[in-house]
């Protein structure tokens, strides 16, 4: 463990990588908080800047514009209402409460130092839990791997927030996008009417780009502009009780977004809600719960990053993305010639490693610059929007068009951004569709070499008992919201029953 | 109900992707010699799936059949009350934006940027792609956003050159120049 960090240290602190971990950082904030520009966007549209990079300085600016994103939404959440990232939706019902009365900078300011515990303590856990995880998954055989997988879909398909039928829809057109292309173990080009462009497949940065940046700009079009509340360099000083009431929710909702970020395919945002939920739960400030309660920013802010930070344990050391951004960055590792997975501890120790110290680095980086900077930061909300997306179009565009500098990426932008601008219009969910096109060629893949092993029988998956309980783990979260809601409607039903009861006693 | 009829448009859009590649897969062969896995499978299966889901999301859209929620929203219900749905219910933008436009104004602006796009790559092959994307943005700030006709240029101007710069000059990449010679 120590010999890793050293080496993850000599890695990531070379003057090189130390400078772009903070462009990583600093970039990532204020994507972070420019409306309707996400992590995912990003990572998607940068992502095609880096491939003249070293892999591991590529993948450290990069997950430096993931957890920068973090911060930057909470600024949005807060001042504007309009979180710049899904997984600070949950900070905007106490943040923007707090903002409105003149508390905006109290709000930022505890948000960072909660994003910042947060994310110590995840990366802690984070680099003492992969490496077993990882050398365990490296025993896995295609049945197991296959497994895997499908828990992970299943699980970005439950955890959407939306409809269990169109987070399914999502996932299975993601991968049958997947299947576009020559197949994976068979050479066989499927679905390309002849069309040499589409014999490499439907290429996921493309895809990502039009979904999550054009889609996200036309979307933002339609949906208009609201006026920033201002906060000053004065209003970021918190006061002692402050801090007494935001540490407990602060340690809570890092365990919270720790736990969840861990399973493959939930991520930050359902991490966010949850610790929001309990902290409503345990909190002695409960009734100032959705009025401006410092823990209500405190706890999601601090589960955001917490679960941001332990998705890269599925990601790195199973090969399954936590989320959509994860997924972009799995699909990184594969353009960069790295083979995601478990074998990645040990066949690439430098780049792993460098890149988890890196994280610790950001992380210091983007607490000093977020402390005594998000006033300033927050002055870019005043940016016309007029001015800004036509940039945002043009630089996904170029970026789109230097992935593999063909016209026809600039034409899967432009009808995927459609495309995603329709989800967002009629609640369709992303992160499905993006996981099922990262992960359709692995999880072909693990399908044909799990059919060699069992001589054409599929049912090798249920007599491995990983593989089998990691199905029954996945059959039982998509049983579950039925299950949950059968027995709250008991619950609700025998509560009236008793206060029928005691009224009749009562009168 | 314009949200409605696009959800039963995109529930039968989808039925009919999942069935087109359930046939594609059927025809490239679900299973080959000893009955392993062929190149059909996995189109077959995600077809099938999706055919499947698909109906059944058009059948509760139009029966008005609430769906069962994923595992987080029934989660959610007994954690959080009122819970937004979407992004967009927190968003305080009222239907008049802070640029005194209302919905329809926005809606055309809308139409306008995707026509725009659509134009600006066809135009790529034509006067090359960062001539046509500078028309682009300067179309979308001056026409669609009717921003200071200066400022605007500056801004298109300084972006494209800013572009060019890292990637043309720095990651070398070979825009398409078009037949006219523009980059």
């Amino acid at each position: 463990m120590i010999d890793n960090l050293i080496l993850g240290f000599q890695t990531a602190a070379t003057p090189e990588n130390l400078l772009w971990c903070f462009l990583g950082v600093f970039l990532g904030t204020v994507i972070g908080l420019l409306p309707g520009l996400g992590s995912t966007t990003g990572v998607a549209v940068l992502l095609p800047l880096t491939f003249a990079f070293e892999p591991v300085t590529a993948l450290i600016l990069l997950a430096g514009i993931y957890y920068g994103a973090q911060y930057g939404g909470t600024i949005t959440s807060v001042l504007i209402a309009t979180p710049g990232e899904a997984a600070s939706v949950v900070t905007t019902i106490d943040g923007y409460q707090m903002a409105r009365k003149g508390r905006g900078g109290a709000a930022l300011a505890i948000a960072a130092i909660g994003s910042f515990i947060a994310a110590i303590l995840s990366l802690a856990l984070l680099m003492t839990l992969a490496p077993p995880l990882a050398q365990l998954a490296v025993r896995f055989g295609p049945a197991e791997n296959l497994a895997i997988m499908i828990l992970g879909l299943v699980i970005v398909i439950t955890f959407q927030g939306g409809k269990l039928v169109r987070g399914a829809m999502m996932a299975m057109v993601g991968l049958l996008l997947a299947a576009v292309g020559v197949s994976t173990g068979f050479g066989e080009a499927r679905f390309t009417f002849g069309d040499t462009n589409l014999l490499s497949g439907i290429p996921f940065v493309e895809v990502t780009i039009g979904l999550f940046a054009l889609g996200e700009v036309l979307h933002q079009i339609r949906v208009g502009a609201a006026a920033p509340i201002k906060t000053s360099f004065r209003e970021m000083m918190i006061s002692g009780k402050d801090v007494r009431r935001s540490l407990p929710a602060i340690l809570r909702g890092s365990g919270v977004g720790f736990v969840l970020g861990i399973l493959p395919g939930a991520g930050s945002t359902l991490a966010s809600f949850m610790a929001y939920g309990i902290e409503r739960r345990v909190s002695r400030n409960k009734e100032n719960f959705g009025r401006g309660a410092i823990e209500g920013v405190a706890s999601p802010e601090s589960a955001n990053n917490a679960a941001a930070n332990a998705n890269f344990i599925p990601t790195l050391s199973l090969g399954i993305p936590g989320g959509a951004t994860t997924a972009v960055l799995l699909g990184a590792f594969t353009i960069y010639g790295l083979q995601p997975g478990p074998l990645l501890f040990e066949t690439q120790p430098a780049l792993v490693w460098g890149l988890l110290v890196s994280f610790f680095i950001g992380n210091v980086v983007l607490l000093l610059l977020n402390l005594p900077l998000a006033p300033v930061f927050a002055q870019m909300l005043r940016v016309p929007y007029g001015y800004l997306y036509p940039v945002i179009l043009l630089t996904s565009i170029i970026g789109a068009y230097a992935v593999s500098n063909n016209t026809f990426s600039i034409w899967i932008v432009l009808v995927f951004g459609i495309i995603g601008w329709i989800m967002k219009e009629i609640d369709l969910p992303m992160a499905p569709l993006v996981l099922g096109l990262v992960l359709g060629p692995l999880l072909e893949k693990a399908l044909v070499q799990t059919s060699a092993a069992g001589a054409g029988n599929l049912g090798i998956l249920f007599t491995s008992p990983i593989s089998a309980t990691m199905l029954a783990l996945g059959a039982a979260l998509v049983i579950a919201p039925v299950v949950i809601r059968r027995a709250r409607a008991r619950v609700a039903a025998r509560r009236a029953a008793e206060r029928q009861a005691s009224s009749f006693i009562d009168s | 109900m314009i949200t409605r009829r696009a959800n039963l448009a995109a529930s039968a859009a989808l039925a009919l992707l999942g069935a087109a590649f359930l046939a594609g897969g059927i025809g490239y062969g679900v299973f080959i010699d000893g009955g392993l896995v062929g190149p059909g499978f996995l189109p077959a299966a995600a077809g099938m799936a999706l055919l499947v889901l698909a109906l059944v999301d058009l059948v509760q859209h139009v029966l008005r059949i609430e769906g069962t929620d994923a595992v987080d929203d029934a989660l959610y219900e007994g954690l959080v009350e009122d819970r937004p749905l979407t992004t967009d219910m927190l968003q305080t933008a009222p239907d008049v934006d802070i640029f005194g436009r209302d919905q329809r104004a926005r809606t055309r602006q809308l139409i306008m940027v995707v026509v725009a796009l659509i134009v600006a790559v066809a135009l790529v092959p034509l006067i090359g792609l960062l001539v046509s994307l500078g028309l682009l943005m300067a179309f979308a700030a001056i026409v669609v956003e009717r921003r200071s006709v200066v400022v605007s240029l500056i801004v298109t101007a300084v972006t494209v050159g800013f572009l060019y710069l890292v990637f043309v000059i720095v990651l070398g990449i070979p825009v398409p120049v078009g037949v006219l010679g523009g980059d």
